[in-house]
């Protein structure tokens, strides 16, 4: 990097930072600190809710994603239109009209404290940890890419983003959300412009597609029905739909966007934005993979992306061997490519064998690292970093940079954010000190904020250290969020429900996400319907064992 | 703000504009993945 990139990322970590701050002056009550009064135009909370889900190892993992397996991860976004028509319908009228801080807050006038409790711990955990993580891949990934030290990295990252949302609130995440999403897209932009103007005279985008799409890299629907395949349709329309649901409808992140809405129509148009960009906006960041490994077939990629781990190999010399290999093979798929694109339609099978021989050499490598350094090892999420890097011109790096700070801290701020409000209402308020004033309830909000930025920072540093701990806490946000969505249609839709069936259908919900993971293939998206199919099936029995308690009713929210 | 206009503004727009609208986002759906499934069918052949 060159001072002129070191410039764009210290500008940007500048601006933003002030931009929050300055939002101190909104953010005096309970209201505005962390409902910004209610006050927001929708396409503001639109960006704000399409700038929380797109995290920086998003941004990272999906362009590596696209890289080495296509635009199938696409479908993972079909179901999510349905499910913000379903939430327009159901939860952003309910969650308006009941006047809540938080998601939680609704199940205490629906069942009682103790769900209410119960559901905010859940959050409080998956979340608390999950931010940590969120910190702490991309963090990593740049440390290594880039040489920095892992440690200023993640502080740079976390504390930056805790300065901010604790004086400026949700204020301050939202309208640094809108300005981060359009660094984000612009630096995303130029990469692309940079990528086809990288590409050999001659070869044009189109040619560059017909390349990606012979080795089937553009597939975007998978039409069969298979529970272990990760991306297909189905699993993309209902795992999606109920992990959607569960995350946009009951994730206080993502609830207390739309809840700074000015009215309900300005939430439910917050929602129906990302319900109209999301699937072209994931289309159009895998397209950007999907070029970067175009761009590789005219230019010699790392043997793997992963410096750190080609520094460890290359001094075996059995590596220096499969490193010739992998040159020799990328000649000749380099040779059939440029073959394929500029001469005829009928080099495509030639193409298509010298990509295999490729693969077998880079697969060969993988083997190699996997087993004398790392079992672990998997390279998507270096493939971009590692490509900006090496082949972005001066100020374009320092840019995408910042893009990638962008999309964490707009991810983190919301995250801390949220924790901070479920921990001073769902906790503070209604366990501690209900009758405080509005100042004492925004500085218990400021401190709990700083408490959980730290507390990030502290769980990002050990992730580093631990890889599988970021799968267990995926895995455990999976877990919570179908469960969680069993308690809400619990809650919204079977009037017979109790709170004592939405309490143990929950526990229960979540065991069986826990059996159904340790016992069987399934994949991960699968869990978020298993998980709300139990909790409400259990939490509906349960409740015909009670016969007596207060019946909640949409009448007694609609007051 | 005259009577009529706050009732309008916390009313909000009709049930059957909303309907409408989730009508356009399910077709618009429809028309997006058609579009990429054509999309991956033509680059693919």
């Amino acid at each position: 990097m060159r001072a002129l990139d070191w410039a764009i990322v210290v500008a940007y970590l500048t601006y933003v930072i002030w931009d929050g701050i300055r939002m101190t002056k909104h953010s005096g009550s309970k209201e505005g600190y962390f409902l910004a009064n209610r006050s927001l135009p929708w396409w503001a909370v639109g960006l704000s809710v399409m700038a929380t889900q797109l995290s920086a190892i998003t941004l990272v993992g999906t362009t590596g994603q696209a890289y080495s397996d296509g635009m199938r991860f696409i479908q993972f976004y079909y179901g999510l239109p349905f499910a913000m028509i379903i939430l327009c319908v159901t939860v952003v009228p309910f969650f308006h009209r009941a006047q809540v801080f938080t998601a939680y807050e609704y199940l205490e006038k629906r069942f009682d404290v103790k769900v209410r409790t119960l559901t905010s711990f859940f959050f409080l955990i998956s979340r608390g940890l999950g931010v940590g993580t969120i910190i702490s891949a991309p963090s990593i990934v740049l440390s290594i890419v880039f040489g920095w030290n892992l440690i200023a990295t993640i502080f740079a990252i976390g504390l930056s983003t805790t300065i901010y949302t604790v004086f400026g609130g949700v204020q301050a995440v939202t309208w640094t959300d809108v300005k981060q999403m359009f660094i984000i897209f612009f630096g995303m932009g130029v990469c692309l412009i940079v990528i086809l103007w990288s590409f050999p005279p001659g070869v044009t985008l189109s040619d560059g597609l017909h390349l990606a799409g012979a080795l089937g890299k553009l597939n975007t629907v998978d039409t069969s029905f298979n529970l272990q395949e990760k991306y297909t349709i189905w699993s993309g329309l209902i795992g999606g739909l109920f992990l959607m649901l569960g995350y946009f409808g009951c994730d206080q992140s993502q609830v207390q966007r739309f809840l700074t809405a000015k009215s309900v129509d300005e939430g439910r148009t917050s929602l129906l934005m990302s319900a109209f960009l999301k699937i072209p906006m994931q289309f159009f960041i895998l397209l950007i993979g999907v070029l970067v490994f175009v761009f590789y077939q005219f230019n010699a990629p790392p043997i793997v992306f992963n410096a750190a781990e080609v520094a460890k190999a290359e001094k075996d010399s059995r590596f220096q061997a499969i490193q010739q290999n992998f040159a020799q093979a990328h000649a000749e798929r380099r040779d059939a490519a440029v073959r394929f694109s500029t001469e005829s339609p009928e080099l495509r099978q030639a193409y298509i064998d010298a990509d295999k021989k490729f693969n077998e050499s880079r697969k060969e490598a993988v083997a190699f690292i996997r087993d004398t350094s790392d079992k672990g090892f998997n390279d998507v999420n270096y493939v971009f970093p590692t490509f900006v890097l090496e082949n972005m011109p001066m100020g374009v790096i320092g840019l995408l940079i910042a893009a990638i700070f962008a999309a964490a801290m707009s991810s983190i701020a919301a995250e801390l954010n949220a924790l901070a409000t479920a921990t001073t209402i769902d906790f503070y308020r209604r366990l501690y000190a209900p009758d405080a004033t509005d100042g004492h309830y925004v500085a218990v909000g400021r401190l709990s904020t700083f408490v959980w930025g730290i507390f990030a920072c502290i769980v990002a540093i050990f992730a580093s250290n631990l890889g599988s701990l970021i799968e267990v806490v995926n895995k455990f946000g999976s877990f919570f969020y179908g469960s969680l969505l069993g308690v809400f249609v619990l809650a919204f839709v079977v009037r017979r429900a109790r709170a004592r069936g939405a309490f143990f259908g929950l526990l229960f919900g979540i065991a069986s996400v826990w059996i159904a993971s340790y016992y069987t293939n399934i994949e991960f998206l699968w869990f978020n319907v298993i998980g709300c199919v139990v909790t409400v099936i259990a939490g509906y029995l349960i409740s015909l064992t009670v016969t007596d308690g207060p019946v909640g009713s949409e009448t007694d929210l609609e007051a | 703000m005259k009577e009529s206009e706050y009732k309008k503004e916390v009313a909000g727009r009709s049930d059957e504009f909303w309907r409408r609208v989730y009508l356009a986002v399910i077709a618009v759906t429809f028309v997006v993945v058609t579009a990429l499934w054509a999309f991956s069918r033509y680059f693919s052949s």
